[in-house]
């Protein structure tokens, strides 16, 4: 009986030993890792910086001024054209019928994107005072500098919505200053300096009808209604009829500084 | 009275008339063939190699009295050959002709030849066309390579006279040649190890190394003797399909081979074993059957490691058809046992920027250049037949030397590519987020399949994300369900 038990034991150290190849492979392995890299610059420029010349009288507020109108980007020239009157066309209205103010027969829309690495920034605009035949000029406060911010505008085909928390756009004012070094804000970015689509009216015109001040608000508009808080340029000055004939000139440039 | 005188009469002119005609009816032009030895066929006894050569005369007596001049030729009704269709090598059979041993006439002088032309004049009359008579000598020399069996064979021997209408006469004699088996045999199978074994591992085989089987086994086939009829040879596996012990069945695709040589034929150049369940052709001969040698050489194919670890092992056999009787049967010429050996396989191998490794580098990137992507090739190698996962760690979110972060949504992955050739699996199809930590990229069907993915990683940088530096780490693992 005991002779029994040792050869079985000889036979099982032989079957283990013809089926142990089979079991070391491991249930688990780890494979390699390694770093995943990138070197980001850093950039401080305008990224996107479209100039579209709009018609006033054939404007449409309901389209997106990057699908309307002429891009006059390569060689942008602000040619306000002939002045022409605007008169009061609401029945309703006190002066229905009469003469509200001088209306450039194009305006601008400057479209920019700042690009700042995420640095706080501001866009901001200056410009010389137009002048005219025999020294005549037009009032600072009839060209118009009007800061604009849409939601609906896209970003990588995203809408980009609302301004960043911190983020602002500037009111409307003078785009001209007579010393010409007046800086007027446009957009005041946030702490983090995201980009974002911001626009630029510049024009000679008038409040919209019903208003008595051209106005805009602090966070721009949300695709229906306006967002944050309105900001007229009380000082506006309409021109009148009175106003020199001839050419006039001047200078606008907008700058992108980190803040 | 004169019925006896008519009677009489009539008898003497029937006598007369007789032996007149009887010599034309009876000229003599005939041919005898005898072997000296006394017996009737020409027999050689069993010859083996080492045997002396064998000399059979012949005695060939042409009696003649049309008084023209005649030729005796020999011509070979049926080549020797045995019952199966093997013929005897022309340099084993000969003859030649005993000088003087004819009295007249000329007996062509030959020396020791084949036996293999038709018609060969042995021997030609005097112009008289007297009786005569020569000898010929038939030879049997063993050789190493000869192919062991009773061969069988008939010579015609033909009278003919010159320039006469007399008949021909023809004379045939069997001639029967009994062969032991060459030394040597006439098809050689052999290994370049000289084991009668063919061994082939998948150990040692990696996805870096595909060439790890440097000493490819290779089997070398020599038919030495020039067999007289077209033949092929096959390859075939003594039990069909290929089992482990444990009952998988080996995929024979996954063994290739390539062979070299066969100068007298046409060979199959290259190919795998799937064929050789049943029989695989190899080789067939031109028609005359010529002797020939090649190689041929075995080794895995690419995916020969993925196969069901195992042992498994066979025999390989290698057989030889010839055309010719129809009692021919296929013969193994050679037989081969097989070993395989399917070592366990669970591994992953990972390939970035052309390198073995994780090595994502996007180099520099901004909203200018535009998203940028890297691929990873990732091996998952499995032969446990169990169904696994390939898991994708990753250390944190990219960041710069200020811990500013990509967002999620900016670096990304997408599997563009599965080789997996059966099995339905899982994967990412979809551009996701590279998220943080573990997370189940691939999941392969029940059977574990080996699969190859391509990993792309993109990434995407805009206007306002700050500069600098970014990295973070990556991780793969492969886990066994």
């Amino acid at each position: 009986m005991r002779k029994k038990i040792v050869v079985w034991s000889i036979v099982c150290a032989f079957l283990a030993l013809e089926v142990a190849p089979l079991s070391y492979a491991q249930t688990s392995v780890t494979g390699p890792g390694g770093p995943a890299s990138a070197s980001v610059p850093q950039f401080l420029e305008f990224s996107l910086k479209t100039v579209k010349k709009m018609t006033s009288a054939t404007f449409n507020p309901l389209i997106s001024p990057f699908d309307q109108g002429t891009d006059v980007s390569l060689s942008p020239s602000f040619d306000f054209g002939n002045l022409t009157s605007v008169t009061d066309t609401n029945p309703l209205s006190l002066t229905f019928g009469q003469f509200l103010y001088m209306r450039g027969q194009f305006f601008y829309y400057v479209l920019m994107v700042a690009s700042t690495s995420g640095r706080k920034y501001m866009i901001t605009e200056k410009g010389t005072q137009l002048s005219g035949p025999g020294g005549a000029k037009i009032a600072n406060e009839s060209v118009l500098l009007v800061p604009d911010y849409q939601w609906l505008d896209t970003l990588g085909g995203v809408a980009q919505l609302a301004p960043p928390s911190g983020a602002s756009v500037g009111p409307v004012t003078a785009a001209t200053s007579t010393t010409g070094a007046t800086q007027s804000l446009v957009y005041q970015s946030d702490l983090g300096g995201l980009g974002r689509v911001v626009r630029a009216v510049v024009g000679i015109g008038g409040p919209a009808a019903g208003t008595t001040y051209p106005t805009n608000t602090s966070l721009g508009t949300n695709g229906t209604s306006p967002q944050g808080t309105p900001q007229s340029f009380t000082a506006w000055k309409a021109i009148t009829p009175d106003q020199v004939s001839g050419s006039y000139s001047g200078t606008v440039t907008f700058t992108l500084t980190l803040n | 009275m004169v019925r006896k005188i008519f009677s009489g009469k009539f008898f003497i002119f029937f006598i007369a008339g007789f032996f007149c005609f009887a010599s034309h009816s009876f000229a003599a032009f005939n041919l005898t063939v005898n072997p000296v030895d006394g017996s009737f066929d020409l027999r050689f006894t069993r010859l083996s190699p080492g045997d002396f050569k064998q000399a059979r005369e012949v005695i060939i007596r042409a009696n003649s009295d049309i008084g023209k001049q005649y030729r005796v030729s020999q011509n070979i009704i049926t080549p020797l050959a045995t019952m199966d269709g093997t013929v005897l090598a022309d340099s084993q059979f000969k003859m030649y002709a005993l000088v003087n041993s004819n009295t007249s006439g000329t007996l062509v002088y030959r020396e020791e030849t084949p036996v293999n032309e038709f018609g060969a004049t042995l021997y030609t009359s005097n112009g008289a066309g007297d009786n005569d008579s020569f000898k010929l000598v038939y030879t049997v020399t063993p050789t190493d390579t000869q192919m062991k069996g009773s061969y069988y064979g008939r010579i015609a021997y033909i009278l003919t006279p010159i320039d006469s209408n007399q008949s021909q006469v023809v004379v045939n004699m069997n001639v029967y040649v009994e062969l032991g088996a060459g030394s040597v045999p006439t098809v050689e199978v052999s290994t370049n190890t000289g084991m009668n074994r063919l061994v082939l591992s998948s150990k040692g085989m990696s996805q870096k190394n595909e060439s790890a089987f440097k000493d490819n086994p290779q089997v070398s086939i020599k038919v030495r003797s020039p067999l007289g009829v077209p033949y092929r040879i096959y390859q075939s596996f003594e039990s069909g399909n290929v089992m482990s012990g444990s009952g998988e069945e080996f995929d024979l695709t996954k063994i290739l081979f390539t062979a070299s040589g066969g100068q007298n034929g046409r060979l199959t150049s290259e190919g795998d074993l799937a064929a050789a369940k049943q029989k695989q052709l190899i080789y067939t001969s031109g028609p005359e059957g010529s002797e020939s040698a090649f190689i041929i050489a075995y080794k895995p194919a690419q995916d020969f490691r993925f196969a069901k670890t195992s042992d498994y092992r066979t025999k390989l056999n290698f057989v030889m058809e010839k055309d010719g009787t129809a009692s021919a049967a296929p013969e193994v010429v050679g037989s081969l046992d097989v070993e395989i050996n399917i070592v366990p396989l669970f591994e992953m191998i990972v390939f970035s920027n052309g390198e073995e490794g994780v090595n994502l580098k996007f180099d520099e990137v901004s909203y200018k250049t535009g998203p940028k992507a890297c691929d990873v090739d990732v091996y998952a190698e499995s032969n446990m037949g169990r169904p696994y996962q390939i898991i994708q760690k990753v250390a944190g979110p990219m960041m710069n030397e200020r811990s500013e972060k990509i967002p999620e949504k900016d670096f990304t992955l997408e599997i563009k590519k599965v080789d997996s050739k059966k099995e339905l699996n899982a994967y990412v199809t979809n551009e996701a987020p590279v998220k943080d930590g573990e997370s189940v990229i691939f999941s392969s069907g029940l059977g574990g399949e080996s699969a190859h993915l391509k990993v792309k990683y993109r990434l995407t940088i805009h206007s306002d994300t700050k500069s600098g530096n970014y990295s973070t780490q990556i991780f793969y693992s492969l886990s066994m369900l």
